[in-house]
Order: structure tokens, then C-alpha cells, then sequence
């Protein structure tokens, strides 16, 4: 089974991600989604197992915290990272979701359905060698069938 | 036997439209006697942009080498750990730093950074296996820097297939640059030296003749052309209780915005006409490259349709053309650009025997392909809901009222645009040119 964890800050077409998903279900794969909005009719009977939405920052400020959780988050702290800026904070959100924490752990593949998802799934795949990360759905129909390579960094 | 290199970058598996011409030029050589070494990019090049369709594959002759450079567009590359963090943060500002590279190492966009290695590689091929000729056909135009450089060091001849054109945007009608332009110096010291450029109609001929005037005699046309089909189309008896089927088959290389009448139209024709009212509109082919596929605003303004039966249903293998297009009653014919454009797509419907759509410009390079072709709605004067509704109607009306005849005159007529026959004389031509020719009758096949 390969899990595929793919990210959209913006409702997906269907027709982008209906086929892709349909294939990679049909080479026993599976697809979630973890967004950055209401995920209520985005992706309607596109055979995804799950779509989550992303709490903003705030909202989980508070939540519980995981050691990886804080280790990520010292990380970037130390880096001068800028808050403010929408890439950080889009990533931020992402490596504070719980949801996002233990699906990333299970995942083979982290996907960015836009481009202004690339930046979390380029920070996730920093924090999870082994995990291969695309931008695109078709490039994982691509590595799993053997026409082309994604790298997992290790 | 002579050695010809054949710069070809779109050579098949690419799913490309530029794959069936390519296909049938090397071939042609090949059947003329000559040693074909075919240089173009990797798989997985292709793989980042339409992907592959491996059944162009098939129709290779066996005896053509083929050298797949590891050369891949970086701006579509979807590996994200291969990413710098700036790419990653900063993807606009990081583009226009890729787009500002290119440019410098040669005058074309996306394909400028392909300029040394596809030299190397030219000149190693020659070393490896003397040439008597490179053919290039651009686009990618940097293809011809490598044939230019060859010839410029070793004295080989070159010639340019050139599917578009470079200094003429062919679907605005202008001038894309001037003559004194980095690009335009290139276009000048390229196309001078060639030993024939290949037009894709006349127009285009016709502007680099006014462009050039002591090339013209090396200018050539050499129409596009189709392919038999592998299965062929089936036209099927068409029913107006069921509804009629309209097809477009092809790329979305048309601005989205030329959709919106042409969805209009066919929203407005199916509420005055009870028969299109039962019918339905089916887009296929490759809309969008890398990661945009199937996520175009032209998708976006298609689904945004469902209710009047318009849907896109994804690419076309070549395998399967002849059985989408048995399926469908009528064919739209969406093309952009004006009369400098003539688009493969055109002789490909043609060549299907079924009823043909027009909504594009009125003065269209299409035109002088289906002037004259029985099953054909020209386009309206303009592109205006209203106009494309009464095509609409109009085509369903000679769906349901085509005689035997017509669609006898119709099959008969695309059979004169086969690909093989358009090139034949140009490759003949030029494989003369350089005194190496050995024409055997397999050409004549």
C-alpha cells in the first residue's frame, strides 16, 4: 500500500486530481488531502480517503505538542524564520496539525497541489528522509510505474 | 550511405503533436538510403510536460538511431527535494531568475540552457559517424544553434523544418522581434546559411521570403499533412432521439477566453434546437503541461458546463483516435491565430470523413486546407455566441441531412492530404541537394 499525503491551499479542479487519484488507487495506492480551506464539496467522489483541513496557527497555538512538533518548531526558530511571511505560515500550520504530524509519519509521498503548497511539502520532506516529494500528482503515477524518479533523501 | 543527424526534439514517444511529421521525415530518409541518427531528449524529459504515448513508437523504422539527451525542462521538474529552499519559497522570483538565464545563453526562453549540450552533442554524433546533413525542426529554435555550429566549425549543411516560425508570432500575425535583436541575428545568420528552410504553408513561406529575399528560392512549403489512423473512424448512423455527439480532439494551445463564446453558443443553440437540446460537447487532448495537466482555466470554464452536457475527458492516445473519433457526430474545430496558422489538427479532422465545425478566426490558414471539403460550417465573421449558435445548429443540420455522396466526397477528400505524399518531394529534394541520395522504392511506398 502507498500513502500519498497531498496538499492544496486552493480547491483542486476535479478534473487534476480525479484521474490522478482514480490511477494511483488503482496501483494500490492511497491519497488524502490536508488543505487550507473548508474542504466541504472541494473534492467531491475524486476516491480520496480523507481531506482534512489545516487549523491556522492560532487556533492550534495552544494544542498539545509532540516532541517531533517541537523539534521542528526549534528548528525554524533558530533559522530566523519570518512568521509573517505566507510560506512560513502556511508551513507552520502544517508541522503544527497533529493530523498533519501522524500522516506524515505513515506517508511515502508528500505532493503539493499548487505551487503555494511547495514550500510545506519541501520543509516536511526535510524533516522526513525516506519520503519522496512531488509537485503534482502524475509525478507519482510516474515513480511508482518506473518512467521517471523522485528522490527520498536518503 | 549518407548520414543524415535530425535534430528532432519532439521525436516520438513525445506526445506531441510534432511527433507524427518527425516520425515521417526520418523515415523517409531512412527509406531513401540514409543513415538517420535522430537527437532529441530523454523520456523523462517528456514525462514532466504531456508525457509519452509509446505507440508513436511503433510506426519508427527500426534503423534509425536515436540519441535521447538527459535534457529536461527545469521549470517543470516535480521533484521538490531537488528544490532550493529559494525555489521553494519564492517560486515567481526564482522563475524569473531561470527565464533571465536562458535568455543569455541563447535568445529563446524555457529552451535557451539546452544550447551547449545539444552542440556537444551534434558535434559528437559527427565525430562518432561523419553527417552529409543536419535537419533541425525547431521549436525548440536552440536545436538550430547546434546545426548552425556545425556547419559553422565542420562545414556540414543544414537545413530547418520549421513547424512554426520564430521571428513571425504566428497567431497574433506579427513581428515577434526585429531583425537586429539578439534573436533576430540568429534568426539572420541561421536561416542564411541554411540549405532550405521548410515552411508549414505559405503564408509563413511568404513572410520569410519578404523577410529574407535572398533565401527565397531555399524556402520551401511542406504542408503538415495526416497519419492514417491505427483503427479507422467508423462514422455511425446518427440519431436526433438520442442526440448528436460534438467532438474537439487536440491541445489547449487556444487562448481560454476563446471558449466563452463558443460555450455560449452551444448554451444558446441547444435552447432554440431540440435536437442539440439531447446532444452533447466533448473536449479531449492534452490540456496543460507538467503540473497544470487537466487544470487549465479551460477545464476550469468546461466543468464550469456540466449542465449543458459539455465535459473534458482527458487525452488521446494515437492508438485510440480513430475509435473517439467513430464516436462523436461532428467536430469542433477550435484553433486559434489567423491566417498564418494552419495547426496539424485541421488535416487530422479532415482526414476523419466526418462534419467540421469552423470556430476560429474567418480569414484562418485552416481555411486554405477545408476550402472545398464537402462536410464543412466555415467560421462566422467573428466569434460571437450568436454566431457560433447558428453554427451549431447548422451542423447538426448536415449531420441528420448528409447524403452518402457528401460523406463519400468527404473521406475521398482527406485522403489527399497524407502525410507521407506531402513530405515525400521535400525529402527527395533535399536529400538530392546534398548529392548523396539512393532512392529506393521503399520511398515511393
Amino acid at each position: 500500500m502507498t500513502r500519498v499525503l497531498a496538499f492544496a491551499t486552493a480547491p483542486p479542479r476535479t478534473s487534476a486530481l480525479g484521474p490522478y487519484v482514480t490511477e494511483i488507487v488503482a496501483m494500490d495506492g492511497e491519497v488524502r488531502m490536508a488543505c487550507w480551506f473548508d474542504p466541504a464539496g472541494a473534492a467531491p467522489d475524486c476516491g480520496l480517503v480523507e481531506v482534512r483541513r489545516i487549523a491556522a496557527g492560532q487556533q492550534q497555538a495552544d494544542a498539545t505538542s509532540s516532541g517531533r512538533r517541537l523539534r521542528w518548531r526549534r528548528g525554524r526558530t533558530n533559522a530566523g524564520s519570518d512568521a509573517a511571511d505566507p510560506a512560513t505560515r502556511r508551513w507552520h500550520d502544517a508541522r503544527d496539525d497533529p493530523w498533519v504530524a501522524h500522516e506524515a509519519d505513515a506517508a511515502d509521498f508528500f505532493v503539493a497541489l499548487d505551487q503555494d503548497a511547495v514550500y510545506p511539502v519541501w520543509e516536511l520532506a526535510r524533516a522526513h528522509p525516506g519520503v519522496r516529494a512531488s509537485f503534482g500528482l502524475h509525478a507519482v503515477i510516474s515513480a511508482l510505474s518506473g518512467r521517471s524518479t523522485l528522490t527520498d533523501g536518503r | 550511405m549518407s548520414h543524415l543527424i535530425y535534430i528532432a526534439i519532439g521525436f516520438p514517444p513525445a506526445a506531441k503533436s510534432s511527433a507524427y511529421r518527425m516520425r515521417a521525415v526520418a523515415n523517409l530518409f531512412c527509406e531513401a538510403g540514409w543513415d538517420v541518427t535522430v537527437v532529441t531528449i530523454h523520456d523523462e524529459g517528456w514525462e514532466r510536460e504531456f508525457g509519452i504515448d509509446p505507440t508513436l513508437s511503433e510506426g519508427v523504422d527500426p534503423r534509425i538511431r536515436i540519441i535521447r539527451l538527459p535534457l529536461s525542462r527545469e521549470d517543470l521538474e516535480p521533484d521538490i527535494r531537488t528544490y532550493s529552499e529559494f525555489r521553494a519559497r519564492h517560486p515567481k522570483a526564482w522563475l524569473t531568475d531561470l527565464r533571465r538565464r536562458e535568455m543569455e545563453s541563447f535568445p529563446e526562453p524555457v529552451f535557451g540552457l539546452w544550447r551547449e549540450a545539444l552542440e556537444r552533442s551534434v558535434a559528437a554524433v559527427h565525430d562518432e559517424r561523419p553527417a552529409d546533413l543536419v535537419l533541425v525542426s525547431p521549436a525548440p529554435n536552440t536545436g538550430m544553434a547546434a546545426a548552425w555550429k556545425l556547419w559553422s566549425d565542420r562545414g556540414v549543411p543544414y537545413a530547418v523544418d520549421h513547424r512554426d516560425a520564430w521571428s513571425l508570432h504566428t497567431y497574433r500575425g506579427v513581428e515577434s522581434f526585429t531583425r537586429d535583436s539578439p534573436a533576430g541575428q540568429w534568426e539572420g545568420r541561421i536561416f542564411e546559411n541554411a540549405r532550405e528552410l521548410w515552411c508549414v504553408n505559405a503564408a509563413i513561406a511568404d513572410f520569410y521570403r519578404s523577410r529574407f529575399p535572398a533565401i527565397a528560392d531555399r524556402i520551401r512549403v511542406v504542408e503538415n499533412g495526416h497519419d492514417p489512423f491505427p483503427q479507422p473512424v467508423s462514422p455511425h448512423r446518427p440519431d436526433a432521439e438520442q442526440g448528436l455527439s460534438f467532438g474537439f480532439l487536440g491541445t489547449s494551445n487556444f487562448p481560454a477566453d476563446m471558449l466563452n463564446p463558443v460555450l455560449d453558443g452551444w448554451r444558446a443553440a441547444r435552447s432554440e434546437d431540440p435536437v442539440l437540446a439531447r446532444s452533447r460537447l466533448v473536449f479531449r487532448g492534452h490540456f496543460g503541461a507538467g503540473m497544470a495537466r487537466g487544470a487549465t482555466r479551460h477545464v476550469a470554464a468546461i466543468e464550469a458546463r456540466v449542465q449543458d452536457r459539455v465535459s473534458y475527458g482527458g487525452p488521446v492516445s494515437k492508438a485510440d483516435l480513430g475509435t473517439v473519433y467513430s464516436e462523436w457526430d461532428a467536430l469542433l474545430l477550435l484553433i486559434p491565430g489567423g491566417r498564418y496558422v494552419t495547426a496539424g489538427k485541421t488535416y487530422e479532422y479532415v482526414a476523419t470523413g466526418l462534419p467540421i465545425m469552423s470556430a476560429h478566426a474567418a480569414d484562418h490558414g485552416a481555411n486554405s486546407v477545408l476550402d472545398g471539403y464537402p462536410l464543412w460550417i466555415p467560421p462566422p465573421q467573428e466569434l460571437h455566441a450568436e454566431l457560433l449558435a447558428q453554427s451549431f445548429s447548422t451542423t447538426a443540420r448536415l449531420v441528420l441531412e448528409a447524403s452518402e455522396e457528401q460523406r463519400a466526397g468527404a473521406a475521398a477528400f482527406g485522403r489527399r492530404f497524407d502525410r507521407r505524399t506531402l513530405l515525400r518531394p521535400a525529402v527527395q529534394a533535399l536529400a538530392d541537394s546534398v548529392g548523396a541520395s539512393d532512392l529506393t522504392e521503399g520511398m515511393a511506398r
